[in-house]
């Protein structure tokens, strides 16, 4: 029961910390130019960020299925987040199109082929995490119960 | 013991992945906030006290001016990549082109953030082209419609085109960028405009 609360809590917090990286790099591919920092629209960037968005999916989450359940989560959540961002001068501030004719459409247009980058770095760096959280689990248990040295 | 050092991995992880990710959500808000000043921005450039003229100096000689005030109530300076003005004469289906102006990036004008300035432009007719147009008087003259110097159907057509700030704007193909940090007034009189 504990353990199911752990993998829950990993599961969660993953998805809430893991979506703001994604949210950013969609606002950004969709809007270089007023977007700060400035990435350029550089896809290798991109899929660098996200194999490291996806390694705390993998570290905190002790079982893979919850794992690469949460990369689903947070990319869906941080793209919704991202669209959101595009919204908020509009729901904000009340302000008229920016763009003109097809507003809401040209977002999912121009931002959908990030979603499988977004996943496909996401497993990346969720095999990377859960390999590092295997190894410092090793690492431990070998200070934790391996043979002393003779003092 | 082993429990407990977990536990030290994971609040580790945990204090790091909450660091990424509020750097990437101060990274969000602050590109959104921007996005929305950018189209306020939009909507407050506004052009006012259009003023055309039509002028005969003491010499004879003829005046045709233009007159406008860009009004910039925005943070951002505005980078001129064009002004542009021409005036003519209609002449049912042809014209009669009086007067041009066109200003370039190169001069490199800017609008100052939170200001207004006055653009003018002015051409003397003389020579041919006011003798041409003085056959136009006359000739509407003969056909029933009474013009003089002062009231012939002058066209005009001005458009300032700028940059906000140092937003990019060189986009090849996604062009709706360009369009997001480009300020456009036009202003048209005479044309057949509605």
């Amino acid at each position: 029961m504990k353990a199911e609360r752990e993998s829950v809590f990993g599961l969660v917090a993953s998805v809430l910390m893991c979506a703001t990286p994604i949210a950013f790099l969609t606002f950004e591919f969709m809007l270089p130019n007023v977007s700060y920092p400035g990435i350029g629209k550089n896809l290798l960037v991109i899929l660098l960020l996200s194999i490291l968005t996806g390694i705390p999916a993998g570290l905190l989450n002790k079982k893979t299925n919850f794992a690469i359940v949460s990369i689903f989560l947070y990319t869906i959540i941080g793209y919704l987040l991202a669209f959101l961002f595009y919204m908020f001068p509009f729901v904000a501030y009340n302000a008229n199109l920016a763009i003109p004719g097809l507003y809401y459409a040209a977002f999912l247009r121009f931002t959908i082929v990030l979603v499988f980058l977004f996943v496909f770095g996401g497993i990346i760096g969720v095999v990377g995490g859960q390999y590092l959280r295997d190894s410092v689990g090793r690492v431990e248990t070998k200070i934790l119960w391996g043979e002393k040295p003779d003092t | 013991m082993a429990r407990k050092e977990w536990f030290g991995l994971n609040r580790a992880v945990l204090v790091l992945t909450v660091a990424f990710s509020l750097v990437f959500l101060a990274f969000s808000v602050t590109s959104a906030v921007t996005y929305s000043k950018i189209n306020l921005a939009q909507e407050q450039i506004v052009m006012e006290n259009e003023k055309r003229v039509a002028e005969i100096l003491p010499n004879g000689t003829l005046f045709i001016g233009f007159s406008v005030r860009i009004v910039n109530p925005s943070e951002y300076v505005i980078h001129v990549a064009s002004i542009s003005w021409y005036s003519e004469v209609l002449n049912g289906t042809s014209a009669i082109p009086l007067a041009s102006n066109y200003t370039t990036e190169n001069l490199g004008v800017t609008i100052a953030a939170s200001a207004s300035t006055d653009l003018a432009f002015g051409w003397f007719i003389v020579g041919d082209l006011f003798e041409q147009l003085k056959g136009f008087i006359n000739y509407s003259d003969s056909k029933g419609v009474v013009y003089t110097l002062l009231t012939a159907p002058y066209a005009h057509s001005f458009e300032f085109r700028g940059w906000l700030d140092d937003f990019k704007h060189d986009y090849l193909r996604e062009n709706y960028l360009n369009g997001l940090v480009t300020v456009d007034l036009r202003y048209t009189y005479g044309l057949g405009e509605t």
